[in-house]
């Protein structure tokens, strides 16, 4: 059964995402790329908590987990190269 | 609940990649912005990833059938993740930029700084002149050149009875404020400037700046005045120095001039005298010698008596030598006549076909002697008007030269009629020219040498002769030779006499 916080979670996650992604163009190509990677697989993984609760539970609970699985390799990837190249994430 | 293996293994790796990126973040120094800012945007993150370290150790826990009790405080927090984000990158973005103006404010504050002390430093008088024509900023340098004052509204005033005539014709007056306001452009222009009681020479030089927001509404005029005085001074020095030296050189000249044209005029006169000498000697020469040479024949031929063999043998060996100085002398007149260019070429009809047939027969005896055959061919009749006399100079020359150097083989003389040209061809089978000597064989005075490097007899002057004479009749000579193969010698003349030629000419009935 989806719980209400779930749906304001998705909700919040859509109205900030554009301005998190238009605030992200002063950033390096390779940084704004792993950011819309790991917002995008942060909105799958909330779109399929909502979804879970009116059809395939099983099936988008597991593109839930797999979702937030790839945002966790995502940031972890992206971080790791911020930090090698000593924080040089903007031009 | 029953354990999901997969969903646990699947926030099992969300675990690691958050916690690692946690870390990393955490270790990253945040470039581009103070440390209260980094610190911000630092705690922001990781607050963010923080949750979802959280939220997958409680996937972890509950789907491994552990415990669900944190699950209630994960729907909470994750709420939170995006604002977190959002906050984080925006703080970052304003740090950033705020960095780049702060830096693009000191920038500017250091090229001000080094404006204003080229401003004040600078030997040049620097000025901006508005639209309105009024001096809105003039440095020190300016200020000291004009004598400029400071008017009610803290703009400057140039005095009012300053002038700064343009030194060039034609050119405008280059301080007129009117015209630097509407923003004209001057390089270099030179004016006069008359101030405290001193004259000046000014270079100025303007150029509107550029029509930009960042520089108020009303653009201004750069005016930049150097005062050139010193080098105008200088250089006017040099022109009349450059024109002192040049009158001086002048009168140099003419005085040197002057003493070679009056040596010239000597030697002139001196060359006159030794022409004089050399004719007359050679004409006083010439009499004596045909006496000799006349009495000699007399003799030789027994006409005075008979003479005893060795008296005969005597007698000839002094009409030789008579005769080889006869034609020294002649030589001598020749080469005199040459180098004075008082040949005239007296033009009148002449059958050229007979006067080469007479030359030829003139010249064939002495190549019979040598053992040479002498061909001819001419046409029955070729007209024409021109010198005989000199004519017959020439193509004895050719001849003579013909029999003097061909060893065995023969002579060939040809004669062609070209229509208002005719050419005379002498071809021999002589010793032939070296190619190094043809270019000089005209000249007076060269002679090649034979093989073995016996020089010839005679002066070298026969040739140069032929060529004066053919030049001087209006026509010309050249020579094709192959050393060791004979050579042959080309004249060709007009077939109507020329007038303006090198040398003067007259017609035989106005002779």
């Amino acid at each position: 059964m989806t719980q209400p916080n779930e749906v304001v979670d998705l909700a919040v996650a859509l109205f900030l995402t554009p301005i998190i992604l238009s605030g992200a163009r002063a950033f390096k190509p390779k940084v704004r790329w792993f950011l819309t990677g790991f917002l995008g697989c942060l909105l799958v993984a909330l779109m399929a908590t909502v979804v879970e609760g009116f059809v395939a539970y099983a099936a988008f609970n597991a593109l839930e987990h797999l979702m937030y699985a790839a945002a966790g390799v995502i940031a972890g990837a992206g971080a790791v190269l911020t930090w090698r190249r000593g924080g040089a994430w903007m031009p | 609940m029953s354990p999901e293996p997969w969903v646990v293994a699947s926030d099992a790796v969300a675990l690691v990649g958050f916690s690692i990126a946690f870390v990393a973040i955490a270790l990253t120094p945040i470039r581009r912005l103070n440390a209260r800012e980094a610190s911000v945007v630092r705690v922001l993150a990781l607050c963010a990833l923080g949750i979802y370290v959280f939220t997958a150790l409680s996937n972890i826990l509950e789907h491994a059938g552990v415990t669900a009790a944190l699950d209630p405080y994960e729907d909470y927090i994750e709420i939170l993740v995006f604002p977190l984000i959002a906050y984080s990158l925006y703080q970052a973005r304003i740090g950033a930029e705020m960095r780049a103006r702060i830096e693009a404010e000191q920038d500017l504050e250091r090229e001000h700084g080094l404006l204003s002390t080229l401003m004040r430093l600078s030997p040049a008088g620097v000025m901006l002149v508005d639209r309105s024509g009024r001096i809105a900023f003039a440095n020190e340098a300016a200020v000291r050149i004009f004598g400029l004052r400071v008017s009610s509204d803290g703009a400057h005033e140039l005095p009012p009875d300053l002038r700064c005539t343009a030194m060039r014709s034609g050119e405008a007056p280059a301080l007129d404020l009117k015209r630097l306001a509407e923003g004209i452009t001057v390089s270099g222009a030179l004016c006069a400037l008359e101030a405290d009681g001193k004259r000046l020479v000014l270079s100025v030089s303007s150029s509107p700046l550029p029509d930009t927001d960042q520089l108020g509404p009303e653009p201004s005029t750069l005016v930049l005045v150097l005062d050139v005085t010193e080098r105008e001074m200088a250089r006017q020095e040099l022109m009349d120095a450059q024109a002192r030296y040049a009158e001086a050189l002048e009168h140099a000249v003419d005085a040197r001039t002057a003493d070679l044209l009056r040596a010239n005029q000597e030697l002139v006169e001196a060359n006159a005298a030794k022409q004089q000498l050399l004719r007359n000697v050679s004409h006083e020469l010439r009499t004596p010698l045909n006496v000799v040479i006349g009495l000699a024949e007399v003799l030789g031929e027994g006409l005075a008596g008979g003479l005893t063999e060795e008296q005969a043998k005597q007698v000839g060996m002094i009409r030789e030598a008579g005769e080889h100085l006869l034609e020294l002398v002649n030589t001598l007149l020749d080469a005199q006549r040459l180098e004075s260019v008082d040949t005239v070429v007296v033009a009148e009809p002449v059958d050229v076909a007979q006067q080469v047939r007479t030359v030829v027969e003139m010249i064939e005896p002495l190549a019979l002697q040598r053992g040479l055959e002498l061909t001819l061919h001419v046409p029955d009749r070729l007209q024409a008007e021109t010198d005989p006399r000199l004519l017959a100079q020439v193509l004895r020359n050719l001849l003579s030269n013909a029999v003097k150097f061909t060893e065995q083989g023969g002579i060939d003389v040809l004669v062609e009629d070209l229509g208002e040209r005719f050419r005379v061809v002498v071809r021999d089978t002589g010793i032939g020219i070296p190619a190094e000597a043809l270019p000089r064989i005209f000249d007076a005075f060269v002679q090649v040498p034979r093989p073995g490097g016996i020089k010839p007899e005679g002066t070298g002057l026969g040739l140069a002769i032929c060529k004066q004479i053919a030049e001087a009749l209006g026509g010309s000579i050249w020579v094709e030779s192959e050393f060791g193969r004979g050579s042959t010698f080309v004249v060709e003349l007009p077939t109507a006499s020329a007038n303006g030629t090198g040398l003067s000419v007259t017609h035989a009935q106005e002779a």
